[in-house]
Protein backbone atom coordinates (compact mmCIF):
# COMPACT_ATOMS: atom_id res chain seq x y z
CA UNK A 1 0.00 0.00 0.00
CA UNK A 2 1.34 3.13 -0.51
CA UNK A 3 2.05 6.01 1.62
CA UNK A 4 -0.64 8.67 1.47
CA UNK A 5 1.33 11.53 3.10
CA UNK A 6 3.89 11.41 0.41
CA UNK A 7 0.80 11.00 -2.89
CA UNK A 8 -0.57 13.51 -4.76
CA UNK A 9 -3.23 13.05 -7.30
CA UNK A 10 -2.16 12.82 -10.85
CA UNK A 11 -5.14 13.05 -12.93
CA UNK A 12 -3.64 11.55 -16.26
CA UNK A 13 -3.03 8.36 -13.88
CA UNK A 14 -6.49 8.58 -12.32
CA UNK A 15 -7.74 8.64 -15.59
CA UNK A 16 -5.74 5.89 -16.75
CA UNK A 17 -6.50 3.65 -13.61
CA UNK A 18 -10.21 3.65 -14.17
CA UNK A 19 -9.93 2.96 -17.89
CA UNK A 20 -7.86 -0.22 -17.11
CA UNK A 21 -10.30 -1.16 -14.27
CA UNK A 22 -13.52 -0.42 -17.03
CA UNK A 23 -11.44 -2.09 -20.16
CA UNK A 24 -11.94 1.09 -21.47
CA UNK A 25 -9.32 3.31 -24.00
CA UNK A 26 -8.08 6.11 -22.16
CA UNK A 27 -9.48 8.52 -24.31
CA UNK A 28 -13.07 7.50 -23.56
CA UNK A 29 -12.74 8.42 -19.70
CA UNK A 30 -13.15 12.18 -20.69
CA UNK A 31 -13.23 14.40 -17.22
CA UNK A 32 -16.59 14.43 -17.00
CA UNK A 33 -17.58 11.37 -18.81
CA UNK A 34 -20.52 10.30 -16.23
CA UNK A 35 -19.63 6.34 -14.86
CA UNK A 36 -22.15 5.33 -14.87
CA UNK A 37 -24.75 6.66 -17.44
CA UNK A 38 -21.68 7.19 -20.22
CA UNK A 39 -19.71 4.21 -19.44
CA UNK A 40 -22.21 1.90 -17.97
CA UNK A 41 -20.29 1.44 -14.57
CA UNK A 42 -22.51 -1.06 -12.49
CA UNK A 43 -21.84 -1.94 -8.99
CA UNK A 44 -18.84 -4.57 -9.13
CA UNK A 45 -16.90 -2.45 -11.94
CA UNK A 46 -17.02 0.66 -8.94
CA UNK A 47 -16.05 -1.94 -6.30
CA UNK A 48 -12.92 -2.39 -9.04
CA UNK A 49 -12.19 1.17 -9.07
CA UNK A 50 -12.63 1.92 -4.96
CA UNK A 51 -10.04 -1.58 -4.69
CA UNK A 52 -7.26 -0.02 -7.02
CA UNK A 53 -7.76 3.63 -5.64
CA UNK A 54 -7.30 2.33 -2.05
CA UNK A 55 -4.31 0.10 -3.13
CA UNK A 56 -2.53 3.03 -5.18
CA UNK A 57 -3.16 6.11 -2.79
CA UNK A 58 -3.62 4.11 0.30
CA UNK A 59 -6.89 6.02 1.82
CA UNK A 60 -9.79 4.28 2.88
CA UNK A 61 -13.01 4.75 0.61
CA UNK A 62 -16.56 4.54 2.27
CA UNK A 63 -19.44 3.49 0.33
CA UNK A 64 -20.99 6.24 0.48
CA UNK A 65 -17.86 8.35 -1.02
CA UNK A 66 -18.15 6.56 -4.30
CA UNK A 67 -21.92 6.88 -4.58
CA UNK A 68 -21.73 10.74 -4.59
CA UNK A 69 -18.91 10.50 -7.44
CA UNK A 70 -19.89 10.38 -11.22
CA UNK A 71 -16.78 11.76 -12.98
CA UNK A 72 -13.10 11.40 -13.30
CA UNK A 73 -12.82 14.96 -12.69
CA UNK A 74 -14.83 13.99 -9.32
CA UNK A 75 -13.11 10.98 -8.42
CA UNK A 76 -9.95 13.33 -8.48
CA UNK A 77 -11.60 15.49 -5.84
CA UNK A 78 -12.69 12.77 -3.68
CA UNK A 79 -8.87 11.63 -3.68
CA UNK A 80 -7.53 14.72 -2.84
CA UNK A 81 -9.71 15.30 -0.36
CA UNK A 82 -9.09 11.92 1.22
CA UNK A 83 -5.13 12.75 1.03
CA UNK A 84 -5.49 15.82 2.46
CA UNK A 85 -7.71 14.46 5.86
CA UNK A 86 -4.81 11.90 6.26
CA UNK A 87 -1.72 14.02 6.10
CA UNK B 1 -27.08 -44.59 -20.05
CA UNK B 2 -27.69 -41.02 -21.77
CA UNK B 3 -27.90 -40.39 -25.04
CA UNK B 4 -27.15 -37.06 -27.46
CA UNK B 5 -26.72 -35.47 -30.70
CA UNK B 6 -24.27 -32.77 -31.07
CA UNK B 7 -24.31 -30.17 -33.67
CA UNK B 8 -21.56 -28.21 -32.67
CA UNK B 9 -17.84 -27.86 -31.59
CA UNK B 10 -16.01 -25.66 -29.92
CA UNK B 11 -12.01 -25.71 -28.30
CA UNK B 12 -9.49 -23.77 -26.97
CA UNK B 13 -6.42 -25.54 -25.62
CA UNK B 14 -2.59 -24.98 -26.17
CA UNK B 15 -2.03 -26.12 -29.63
CA UNK B 16 -5.25 -27.28 -30.70
CA UNK B 17 -6.44 -25.23 -33.41
CA UNK B 18 -9.52 -26.76 -34.56
CA UNK B 19 -11.77 -29.17 -33.11
CA UNK B 20 -10.13 -31.92 -35.23
CA UNK B 21 -7.09 -31.64 -33.52
CA UNK B 22 -8.40 -32.03 -30.19
CA UNK B 23 -6.95 -35.35 -29.21
CA UNK B 24 -4.01 -34.42 -30.55
CA UNK B 25 -1.59 -34.86 -27.37
CA UNK B 26 -1.33 -32.36 -24.49
CA UNK B 27 0.67 -29.59 -24.80
CA UNK B 28 2.12 -27.35 -22.28
CA UNK B 29 0.67 -24.08 -22.78
CA UNK B 30 3.08 -21.40 -23.69
CA UNK B 31 3.18 -18.39 -22.60
CA UNK B 32 0.55 -16.00 -24.45
CA UNK B 33 -1.26 -18.94 -25.69
CA UNK B 34 -4.27 -17.63 -25.58
CA UNK B 35 -5.35 -13.93 -26.82
CA UNK B 36 -7.99 -12.72 -24.32
CA UNK B 37 -8.63 -9.81 -26.46
CA UNK B 38 -8.45 -11.41 -29.88
CA UNK B 39 -10.96 -14.40 -28.58
CA UNK B 40 -13.30 -12.57 -26.39
CA UNK B 41 -13.78 -9.01 -27.78
CA UNK B 42 -15.76 -6.54 -25.74
CA UNK B 43 -15.63 -5.69 -22.23
CA UNK B 44 -15.75 -7.51 -19.13
CA UNK B 45 -13.56 -10.10 -19.94
CA UNK B 46 -10.12 -9.38 -19.43
CA UNK B 47 -10.28 -9.39 -15.31
CA UNK B 48 -12.24 -12.83 -15.37
CA UNK B 49 -10.19 -16.15 -14.08
CA UNK B 50 -8.54 -18.04 -17.18
CA UNK B 51 -10.57 -21.17 -17.10
CA UNK B 52 -13.97 -18.98 -17.71
CA UNK B 53 -12.15 -16.94 -20.59
CA UNK B 54 -11.01 -20.47 -22.06
CA UNK B 55 -14.68 -21.71 -21.68
CA UNK B 56 -16.64 -18.58 -22.89
CA UNK B 57 -14.37 -18.67 -25.80
CA UNK B 58 -14.68 -21.99 -26.86
CA UNK B 59 -19.00 -21.62 -25.75
CA UNK B 60 -18.85 -18.94 -28.65
CA UNK B 61 -17.41 -21.17 -31.08
CA UNK B 62 -19.09 -24.03 -30.58
CA UNK B 63 -22.59 -21.43 -31.03
CA UNK B 64 -21.08 -20.30 -33.94
CA UNK B 65 -19.88 -23.37 -35.53
CA UNK B 66 -23.59 -24.57 -35.06
CA UNK B 67 -24.84 -21.41 -36.81
CA UNK B 68 -26.98 -19.74 -34.00
CA UNK B 69 -28.84 -22.76 -32.64
CA UNK B 70 -30.20 -20.94 -29.45
CA UNK B 71 -32.13 -18.35 -31.97
CA UNK B 72 -35.59 -19.14 -31.32
CA UNK B 73 -34.66 -21.15 -28.21
CA UNK B 74 -36.47 -19.34 -24.97
CA UNK B 75 -34.29 -18.47 -22.82
CA UNK B 76 -35.71 -20.85 -20.17
CA UNK B 77 -34.91 -23.94 -22.30
CA UNK B 78 -31.76 -23.31 -22.72
CA UNK B 79 -29.42 -25.71 -20.13
CA UNK B 80 -25.79 -26.23 -19.51
CA UNK B 81 -23.75 -28.59 -17.64
CA UNK B 82 -20.23 -27.56 -16.90
CA UNK B 83 -17.57 -29.99 -15.60
CA UNK B 84 -14.31 -28.86 -14.00
CA UNK B 85 -11.71 -29.92 -11.50
CA UNK B 86 -8.88 -27.14 -11.08
CA UNK B 87 -10.77 -24.11 -13.03
CA UNK B 88 -10.12 -22.33 -10.09
CA UNK B 89 -7.16 -23.68 -8.18
CA UNK B 90 -4.68 -20.90 -9.53
CA UNK B 91 -7.35 -18.28 -8.51
CA UNK B 92 -7.28 -19.62 -5.13
CA UNK B 93 -3.61 -19.89 -4.58
CA UNK B 94 -3.34 -16.00 -5.65
CA UNK B 95 -6.22 -15.28 -3.40
CA UNK B 96 -4.37 -17.01 -0.11
CA UNK B 97 -1.15 -15.54 -1.28
CA UNK B 98 -2.89 -11.73 -1.36
CA UNK B 99 -4.80 -12.42 1.87
CA UNK B 100 -1.40 -14.05 3.77
CA UNK B 101 0.67 -10.63 2.08
CA UNK B 102 -1.71 -7.93 2.89
CA UNK B 103 -5.81 -8.61 3.54
CA UNK B 104 -8.58 -10.15 1.66
CA UNK B 105 -9.48 -6.12 0.88
CA UNK B 106 -6.75 -6.24 -1.80
CA UNK B 107 -8.72 -9.57 -3.71
CA UNK B 108 -10.18 -8.28 -7.12
CA UNK B 109 -13.81 -8.29 -6.56
CA UNK B 110 -14.06 -8.89 -9.93
CA UNK B 111 -12.66 -12.42 -9.69
CA UNK B 112 -13.01 -12.82 -5.83
CA UNK B 113 -16.77 -14.74 -6.55
CA UNK B 114 -14.83 -17.25 -8.31
CA UNK B 115 -13.17 -19.35 -5.98
CA UNK B 116 -16.99 -20.78 -6.10
CA UNK B 117 -16.79 -23.39 -8.99
CA UNK B 118 -20.48 -23.10 -10.01
CA UNK B 119 -19.75 -19.42 -10.94
CA UNK B 120 -18.27 -20.80 -14.19
CA UNK B 121 -21.36 -21.78 -15.44
CA UNK B 122 -23.17 -19.19 -14.35
CA UNK B 123 -21.11 -16.52 -16.32
CA UNK B 124 -21.84 -19.01 -18.94
CA UNK B 125 -25.16 -18.70 -18.23
CA UNK B 126 -25.28 -14.88 -18.28
CA UNK B 127 -23.68 -14.51 -21.88
CA UNK B 128 -25.84 -16.75 -23.62
CA UNK B 129 -29.13 -16.04 -21.93
CA UNK B 130 -29.45 -19.53 -20.42
CA UNK B 131 -31.99 -19.60 -17.48
CA UNK B 132 -33.44 -22.91 -17.48
CA UNK B 133 -31.20 -26.49 -16.27
CA UNK B 134 -27.81 -24.83 -15.03
CA UNK B 135 -25.69 -27.48 -13.94
CA UNK B 136 -21.70 -28.04 -12.76
CA UNK B 137 -19.85 -31.52 -12.16
CA UNK B 138 -16.75 -31.88 -10.20
CA UNK B 139 -15.85 -35.17 -10.33
CA UNK B 140 -12.69 -36.24 -10.57
CA UNK B 141 -11.20 -36.72 -14.03
CA UNK B 142 -14.88 -38.13 -15.08
CA UNK B 143 -16.60 -34.59 -14.81
CA UNK B 144 -16.11 -34.20 -18.21
CA UNK B 145 -17.99 -37.34 -19.59
CA UNK B 146 -20.71 -37.34 -16.78
CA UNK B 147 -21.26 -34.00 -17.79
CA UNK B 148 -22.67 -35.41 -21.21
CA UNK B 149 -24.64 -37.81 -19.38
CA UNK B 150 -26.11 -35.43 -17.39
CA UNK B 151 -27.09 -33.00 -20.50
CA UNK B 152 -28.55 -36.43 -21.86
CA UNK B 153 -31.05 -36.98 -18.89
CA UNK B 154 -31.69 -33.35 -19.21
CA UNK B 155 -32.83 -33.68 -22.76
CA UNK B 156 -34.87 -36.86 -22.15
CA UNK B 157 -36.85 -35.61 -19.27
CA UNK B 158 -37.66 -32.82 -21.51
CA UNK B 159 -36.03 -30.23 -18.76
CA UNK B 160 -34.32 -28.53 -22.03
CA UNK B 161 -34.30 -28.03 -25.46
CA UNK B 162 -30.71 -27.43 -26.59
CA UNK B 163 -28.01 -27.33 -24.25
CA UNK B 164 -24.10 -26.50 -24.32
CA UNK B 165 -21.52 -28.74 -22.70
CA UNK B 166 -18.40 -27.90 -21.51
CA UNK B 167 -15.64 -28.43 -19.77
CA UNK B 168 -12.66 -25.97 -18.55
CA UNK B 169 -9.33 -25.95 -16.52
CA UNK B 170 -6.64 -24.41 -15.68
CA UNK B 171 -3.14 -25.48 -15.11
CA UNK B 172 -2.82 -26.61 -11.16
CA UNK B 173 -0.27 -23.84 -9.68
CA UNK B 174 3.76 -25.71 -10.11
CA UNK B 175 3.19 -26.07 -6.09
CA UNK B 176 0.69 -29.25 -6.78
CA UNK B 177 1.44 -32.65 -7.57
CA UNK B 178 1.11 -32.93 -10.99
CA UNK B 179 1.30 -29.77 -12.38
CA UNK B 180 3.87 -30.20 -15.18
CA UNK B 181 0.50 -32.71 -16.54
CA UNK B 182 -2.20 -30.87 -16.04
CA UNK B 183 -5.22 -30.09 -18.21
CA UNK B 184 -5.68 -26.96 -19.44
CA UNK B 185 -8.28 -25.07 -22.11
CA UNK B 186 -12.04 -25.81 -22.46
CA UNK B 187 -14.07 -27.83 -24.72
CA UNK B 188 -17.71 -27.27 -25.83
CA UNK B 189 -20.52 -29.11 -27.48
CA UNK B 190 -23.89 -27.84 -28.61
CA UNK B 191 -26.01 -30.81 -27.75
CA UNK B 192 -29.56 -31.75 -28.42
CA UNK B 193 -32.10 -34.79 -27.75
CA UNK B 194 -31.42 -37.87 -30.14
CA UNK B 195 -34.80 -37.46 -31.48
CA UNK B 196 -34.03 -33.40 -32.60
CA UNK B 197 -34.56 -32.53 -36.22
CA UNK B 198 -30.82 -31.07 -36.02
CA UNK B 199 -29.52 -34.43 -35.65
CA UNK B 200 -29.30 -34.55 -40.05
CA UNK B 201 -26.62 -32.04 -39.88
CA UNK B 202 -24.95 -33.34 -36.25
CA UNK B 203 -21.93 -34.73 -35.89
CA UNK B 204 -22.89 -37.59 -34.47
CA UNK B 205 -24.20 -38.91 -31.29
CA UNK B 206 -22.92 -39.91 -27.97
CA UNK B 207 -24.07 -42.34 -25.62
CA UNK B 208 -23.14 -42.44 -21.79
CA UNK B 209 -22.65 -44.43 -18.99
CA UNK B 210 -20.70 -45.50 -16.22
CA UNK B 211 -19.67 -47.80 -12.84
CA UNK B 212 -18.87 -47.42 -9.79
CA UNK B 213 -16.12 -49.67 -8.59
CA UNK B 214 -15.73 -50.58 -5.16
CA UNK B 215 -13.04 -50.70 -3.29
CA UNK B 216 -11.92 -54.74 -3.13
CA UNK B 217 -14.44 -55.48 -5.49
CA UNK B 218 -14.55 -57.80 -9.14
CA UNK B 219 -14.05 -55.05 -11.54
CA UNK B 220 -14.75 -57.02 -14.68
CA UNK B 221 -18.49 -58.25 -14.79
CA UNK B 222 -19.68 -54.05 -13.84
CA UNK B 223 -16.81 -53.05 -16.38
CA UNK B 224 -18.47 -55.44 -19.00
CA UNK B 225 -21.96 -54.76 -18.12
CA UNK B 226 -21.47 -50.89 -18.67
CA UNK B 227 -19.74 -51.38 -21.85
CA UNK B 228 -22.88 -53.71 -22.72
CA UNK B 229 -25.51 -51.30 -22.35
CA UNK B 230 -23.67 -47.88 -23.65
CA UNK B 231 -22.01 -50.32 -26.78
CA UNK B 232 -25.40 -52.36 -27.50
CA UNK B 233 -25.89 -52.80 -31.44
CA UNK B 234 -24.11 -54.56 -33.97
CA UNK B 235 -21.00 -54.31 -35.04
CA UNK B 236 -20.08 -52.18 -31.82
CA UNK B 237 -17.10 -49.96 -31.71
CA UNK B 238 -13.30 -51.72 -31.77
CA UNK B 239 -11.29 -48.35 -31.59
CA UNK B 240 -11.32 -47.17 -27.73
CA UNK B 241 -9.21 -44.26 -26.07
CA UNK B 242 -8.59 -45.08 -22.61
CA UNK B 243 -7.66 -41.88 -20.97
CA UNK B 244 -6.31 -43.84 -17.48
CA UNK B 245 -3.82 -42.73 -14.66
CA UNK B 246 -1.27 -45.47 -12.70
CA UNK B 247 -3.89 -45.91 -9.57
CA UNK B 248 -5.56 -49.39 -8.59
CA UNK B 249 -8.39 -48.56 -10.97
CA UNK B 250 -6.91 -47.33 -13.91
CA UNK B 251 -4.92 -50.54 -13.61
CA UNK B 252 -8.24 -52.71 -13.44
CA UNK B 253 -9.47 -51.23 -16.09
CA UNK B 254 -6.90 -51.00 -18.15
CA UNK B 255 -6.34 -55.06 -17.99
CA UNK B 256 -9.89 -55.33 -18.54
CA UNK B 257 -9.25 -53.73 -22.09
CA UNK B 258 -6.68 -55.81 -22.86
CA UNK B 259 -8.51 -59.15 -22.54
CA UNK B 260 -11.09 -57.33 -24.99
CA UNK B 261 -11.17 -57.43 -28.71
CA UNK B 262 -10.87 -53.98 -28.90
CA UNK B 263 -7.68 -51.71 -30.42
CA UNK B 264 -6.82 -49.18 -27.73
CA UNK B 265 -5.13 -45.77 -27.25
CA UNK B 266 -3.25 -45.28 -24.32
CA UNK B 267 -3.59 -41.79 -23.25
CA UNK B 268 -2.18 -40.67 -19.86
CA UNK B 269 -4.61 -38.81 -17.94
CA UNK B 270 -3.05 -35.86 -16.54
CA UNK B 271 -4.81 -33.41 -13.76
CA UNK B 272 -8.56 -32.34 -14.77
CA UNK B 273 -11.66 -33.18 -16.74
CA UNK B 274 -10.82 -32.18 -19.99
CA UNK B 275 -8.52 -35.16 -21.86
CA UNK B 276 -11.32 -37.38 -22.35
CA UNK B 277 -13.87 -34.40 -23.62
CA UNK B 278 -10.90 -33.66 -25.95
CA UNK B 279 -10.84 -37.30 -27.34
CA UNK B 280 -14.96 -36.76 -27.84
CA UNK B 281 -14.45 -33.79 -29.42
CA UNK B 282 -11.58 -35.14 -31.61
CA UNK B 283 -13.69 -38.27 -32.91
CA UNK B 284 -16.70 -36.46 -33.28
CA UNK B 285 -15.00 -33.99 -35.65
CA UNK B 286 -12.34 -35.71 -37.41
CA UNK B 287 -14.95 -38.53 -38.88
CA UNK B 288 -14.28 -41.82 -38.94
CA UNK B 289 -15.11 -45.24 -37.17
CA UNK B 290 -17.39 -45.59 -34.00
CA UNK B 291 -15.38 -44.91 -30.66
CA UNK B 292 -15.09 -45.37 -26.92
CA UNK B 293 -13.35 -42.68 -24.75
CA UNK B 294 -13.13 -44.17 -21.15
CA UNK B 295 -11.62 -42.70 -18.45
CA UNK B 296 -11.29 -43.91 -14.74
CA UNK B 297 -11.05 -42.35 -11.11
CA UNK B 298 -9.16 -43.30 -8.48
CA UNK B 299 -11.98 -42.92 -6.29
CA UNK B 300 -13.76 -45.66 -8.53
CA UNK B 301 -15.54 -43.84 -10.77
CA UNK B 302 -15.42 -44.92 -14.80
CA UNK B 303 -17.19 -43.06 -17.33
CA UNK B 304 -17.34 -44.53 -21.03
CA UNK B 305 -18.55 -42.52 -24.16
CA UNK B 306 -19.53 -44.17 -27.31
CA UNK B 307 -18.70 -41.97 -29.86
CA UNK B 308 -20.39 -41.80 -33.06
CA UNK B 309 -19.30 -39.44 -35.67
CA UNK B 310 -22.18 -38.88 -38.66
CA UNK B 311 -19.58 -38.68 -41.37
CA UNK B 312 -18.42 -42.08 -41.21
CA UNK B 313 -21.03 -44.12 -39.74
CA UNK B 314 -23.80 -42.74 -42.18
CA UNK B 315 -26.56 -44.90 -42.75
CA UNK B 316 -26.36 -46.76 -39.89
CA UNK B 317 -26.29 -43.92 -37.26
CA UNK B 318 -29.60 -42.35 -39.08
CA UNK B 319 -30.96 -45.58 -38.71
CA UNK B 320 -30.26 -46.16 -34.74
CA UNK B 321 -31.48 -42.16 -34.62
CA UNK B 322 -34.73 -43.63 -36.03
CA UNK B 323 -34.79 -46.25 -33.37
CA UNK B 324 -33.86 -44.23 -30.52
CA UNK B 325 -36.89 -41.71 -31.36
CA UNK B 326 -38.89 -44.72 -31.20
CA UNK B 327 -38.18 -45.80 -27.87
Amino acid sequence: MSDSSQVTVDKEELRSLIADALELPVKEIDDHTHLVEDLEVDSLMALEIVVNLEKRYGVKMEESDFKQVTSLAQVVDLVSAKLAASS
Amino acid sequence: MSELVVTGLGITCPGVAKPSDAAAPRQEPSPGWFDVSCALPGRGYKRLPAACQYLLAAARNALADADAPFDGVPDERRGLVVATNNAAMELTEHQDGVILASSADEIGPLTAPFFVLSLFASRLATEHGVRGFCLTANSPRTAGLQALRLAGRALACGRADLLLVGVTEERLPESEPGSSHSDCGAAVLVCGPAASTAAETAYGDCRIGDVFLEPGGEPDPALTRAWNVVCAGAPGPVLVDAVLDDSAIGGAVASWLARRPVETRMVRAGAGCLTPMRHVVGALAGGGPERVVITAAAEGAVTMARVRPARHAGEQTISHRTMSARS
